[in-house]
């Protein structure tokens, strides 16, 4: 079997803009909030069923789904925030009970989402028919998911240095006593981080489902690597994250080429992020950026 | 006799050099305290003589064993005892669990010993429940032997952080500040217990900020100015010297007495 | 699901008392040291396949419950040796991510595990298995015992100074070095028994389900665990098994009632959902459970409580 480089590369930047799109929010409310947020995994999931609303035939319009997971997405995530994660800090819950909280919040609306619509598969109506360029199988989505992801990028670095909020979202994250001394209404920023890191999620889900297939376990399927791109890059640094998107890609599905040549599962793909996890934890804690 | 020796330890946080050098000695026996300015690094000194902290450089000699970078558990089993500034009891456990916490070399912790030598660890246990609860009467807190810690006040604390050292029964006692945002009558009575310590035969190390207390106890003393020692010998020949006032800039009013 | 009243009941109280067991051995490491173990399943799981393998060569099941135990136990201290040092979240997040690397290590084990195939579990009380209702009171007796003996094991070890340093080890484990305690010793020593308390549950799983397969090994069974816990009260024995108690029982009744009661909502979902909402309302206003924490009862303790007129 030989092994298509070009192809290996654009699957590898695939899968790097889905978890630097997914991983964006973990990261800032994981670095504001102090804790891993474990329904991260369904603002992802919620993000790709409103986009459904829009998908639920052949002629739907993509960017409007894209909207609608943004939106919905956000929405899930600032109610999280309100209505759960903010009153636990307020009675200064210990870290493992915020934690627990988030798995049991994860749990309620994995179900919720397979009450409203159904626990089995949907499919995105909308067909993406695959193109020959330059010797590589490409579609158009996922040349809409690698633009989107590095516009993203772009846009994101421009917020973080050069917007009021987005200099008021580092400060917090680096230096939170520091941040309240010079006025800065800490809560009303975490809340927009919130909002924002999931509204990003919710776009990763949309484009997740259009790709492969609409489930309730769409989310949590890729949330340990989305944690292991969070952790290797530095909690709270989004250069990081983009970094450790790229190399987790990379090693992910370089790694699935050499597992099938050496006669492994494929299973031992997800064992990848997993290991880089837990390594990264153990070894370099504070990741790529050392924040 | 030279119980611990601090040769040149240096200790740099981030950019900031905390430690530069420090060179002391304590004797057996005596009641040594190290003075400085806020931010001379007094306190970062003693994290790192108990092992909090690791140093970058320089030794830390007890008796004649190096104890540099030793972690806290074995600085305290190779004979010293810590008492932290602000307090660091466990606060849902009872009072008399925080102070039978402190006693060295309980049987009954092993984790085999606590499952099948159940008659040893109890006697032990009556035992160290007896002298518990006779360093709470000399606390002047009987009463709260059941309670939780964290139903104590401030001062109460405070004495308990200390009672725990006696507990401890260690060769070696630091205290960081042990007068520190208590009243008067109480720093007296600290001191009187500390006293009472040097009887039993615990030399005493400590950080103080009240001179006027310390004057009267120590029997020498060690002025710490960004890092280093700047002064050191007996109370008095320390406080009249020119140093001494120009490090304590501004403040020298305050303690002539 | 069997028609048989009795049997269903014999059902219930063999998993109402392996989830005690487990939920015992999580106080043991959570609710008395502090140990945020998120990957309690795993541990299990290794207790449920290796009992499945050792039973399967012919040894005799209370040999196989205890290899079974060992090989977790023996896990649990591997485990522990790295994570330890972590601080709460990256154990949970490490013990969390070692829970799915073993399944999906077993899921893709064809050979040696069964992988998605899961294996067959020979039974050990062949004279039973002709009637259903014995080999669900055998069971339930086995698994009782079983925890019974875990029950009183974490008991005696728990009021004793070693549970002193335990309890002190979770408000501060740097104090506690001050004092001149190891915490990192205590921690690999509690992880190891708990480890090995959720192996013995798994063999009694494998047991009884004579059937184990991955899927019956996914995070949700630590969720469970948890919920239990909390629900009961951390750091209080009788509020593990309360917990597991009331969550089975749960559990159970919204099956019961899928098949008996027709609801706009598939009870299912209606389960999980209601287990999520009531988890957080239980973070938010009752976080000690409905019995909360047991008090320290060491002979010192005892002393004072009885001897306090004298003073």
């Amino acid at each position: 079997m030989e092994i298509d480089l070009g192809q290996i590369i654009l699957n590898s930047l695939i899968t790097s803009s889905l978890y630097l799109l997914a991983g964006t929010g973990l990261t800032l409310t994981y670095a504001l909030s102090h804790f891993p947020n474990f329904a991260h995994a369904e603002f992802i999931t919620f993000g790709a069923y409103a986009g459904y609303l829009f998908m639920d035939r052949p002629d739907g319009s993509f960017p409007a789904a894209l909207g609608s997971g943004f939106v919905g997405a956000g929405i899930l995530s600032a109610l999280s925030y309100l209505l759960v994660f903010r009153p636990l800090t307020q009675r200064r819950a210990s870290l493992v009970h915020v934690m627990i909280a988030s798995i049991g919040l994860g749990y309620a609306v994995r179900h919720a989402i397979g009450e409203t619509w159904t626990w089995g598969a949907l499919s995105y109506q909308v067909i993406w028919s695959p193109y020959e360029i330059a010797g590589l199988r490409v579609t158009a989505l996922w040349l809409y998911l690698i633009l989107t992801a590095g516009t993203i990028a772009l846009i994101l670095h421009f917020f973080l240095t050069r917007t009021r909020l987005g200099k008021a979202i580092r400060a917090i994250a680096t230096n939170p006593e520091l941040a309240r001394v010079t006025g800065i209404n800490q809560h009303q920023v975490t809340l927009l981080a919130w909002i924002l890191g999931a509204s990003l999620a919710g776009l990763a889900g949309v484009f997740r489902a259009a790709d492969t297939r609409l489930f309730p376990m769409l989310g949590w399927d890729i949330l340990l690597p989305v944690f292991a791109v969070t952790v290797l890059g530095g909690i709270g640094s989004f250069y990081g994250l983009i970094a450790a998107s790229l190399i987790l890609g990379f090693a992910e599905n370089f790694g699935v080429v050499f597992l099938t040549r050496a006669g492994l599962s494929t299973e031992y793909r997800m064992m990848i992020a997993f290991l880089v996890l837990i390594v990264v934890l153990i070894v370099r804690p504070k990741g790529l950026a050392r924040w | 006799m030279a119980l611990l020796t601090v040769e040149g330890i240096t200790k740099r946080f981030g950019g900031l050099q905390v430690l530069n050098g420090v060179d002391l000695t304590v004797a057996e026996g005596s009641l040594t305290g190290l003075v400085g300015p806020n931010g001379s690094g007094k306190t970062t000194l003693f994290n790192v003589i108990f092992g909090l902290y690791r140093p970058d450089g320089g030794f830390v000699r007890f008796r004649d064993r190096d104890i540099t970078g030793f972690p806290p558990y074995k600085v305290y089993q190779a004979g010293l005892a810590f008492a932290f500034q602000l307090p660091r009891l466990f606060y849902r456990l009872t009072v008399l669990d925080n102070v039978i916490l402190a006693a060295r070399r309980q049987r009954g912790e092993s984790f085999w010993a606590a499952l099948f030598a159940r008659r040893a660890w109890r006697r032990e246990e009556r035992d160290l429940a007896e002298k518990a609860y006779g360093i709470l009467e000399l606390l002047e807190m009987p009463h709260m032997a059941l309670k939780p810690a964290g139903e104590l006040s401030g001062g109460q604390r405070k004495l308990l952080e200390i009672g725990r050292a006696l507990m401890a029964e260690p060769e070696l006692l630091l205290l960081d500040e042990p007068a520190a945002g208590v009243s008067p009558a109480l720093a007296l009575k600290v001191y009187e217990l500390l006293a009472r310590l040097r009887e039993k035969g615990i030399t005493i190390f400590i950080i103080e900020h009240r001179l006027d207390l310390l004057l009267n106890f120590a029997d020498r003393i060690y002025l710490m100015d960004k890092g280093a020692i700047a002064l050191s010998g007996p109370p008095a020949a320390v406080t009249e010297d020119p140093v001494f006032y120009s490090v304590y800039v501004g403040e020298h009013r305050k303690w002539v007495s | 699901m069997a028609a048989d009243p009795l049997i269903y009941v014999l059902d219930m109280l063999v998993f109402i008392g392996i989830f005690s067991l487990l939920a015992i051995s999580l106080n043991l490491e959570y609710g008395f040291t502090g140990l945020g173990n998120f990957g309690k399943v795993a541990f299990f799981m290794a207790g449920a396949y290796t009992y499945a393998l050792m039973i399967e060569t012919g040894a005799p099941i209370l040999v196989s419950l205890l290899g079974g135990a060992t090989v977790a136990g023996l896990l649990g201290g591997l485990v522990s040796l790295p994570a330890l040092r972590l601080r709460e979240d990256y154990l949970a997040i490490v013990t969390l991510s070692f829970g799915e690397i073993l399944r999906l290590f077993v899921k893709a084990q064809e050979g040696f595990t069964g992988g998605v195939h899961g294996i067959q579990v020979p039974a050990a009380f062949t004279a039973f298995v002709a009637s259903p209702r014995l080999f669900g009171l055998a069971n339930v007796v086995l698994v009782y015992l079983v925890a019974g003996v875990a029950f009183l094991f974490v008991q005696a070890l728990i009021n004793t100074p070693y549970g002193r340093v335990l309890r002190a080890i979770r408000e501060d484990d740097v104090a506690v070095q001050v004092l001149g305690k190891n915490p990192v010793l205590y921690k690999v020593q509690v992880l190891v028994a708990g480890s090995f308390l959720a192996g013995l549950a798994g063999g009694a799983f494998a047991q009884y389900m004579r059937f184990i397969d991955p899927y019956m090994f996914l995070p949700l069974v630590t969720f469970y665990v948890w919920i239990a816990l909390i629900l009961g009260g951390p750091a209080n024995n009788w509020g593990a098994v309360l917990g597991a108690l009331v969550v089975e029982i749960f559990n159970r009744g919204t099956r019961i009632a899928k098949d008996y009661l027709v609801l706009p909502v598939d009870p299912n979902n209606l389960q999980f959902i209601m287990f999520g909402v009531l988890i957080i309302l239980l973070l938010l206003y009752r976080p000690q459970g409905i019995l909360g924490e047991s008090r320290l009862r060491t002979p010192a303790f005892r002393r004072w409580e009885h001897g306090a007129a004298d003073r």
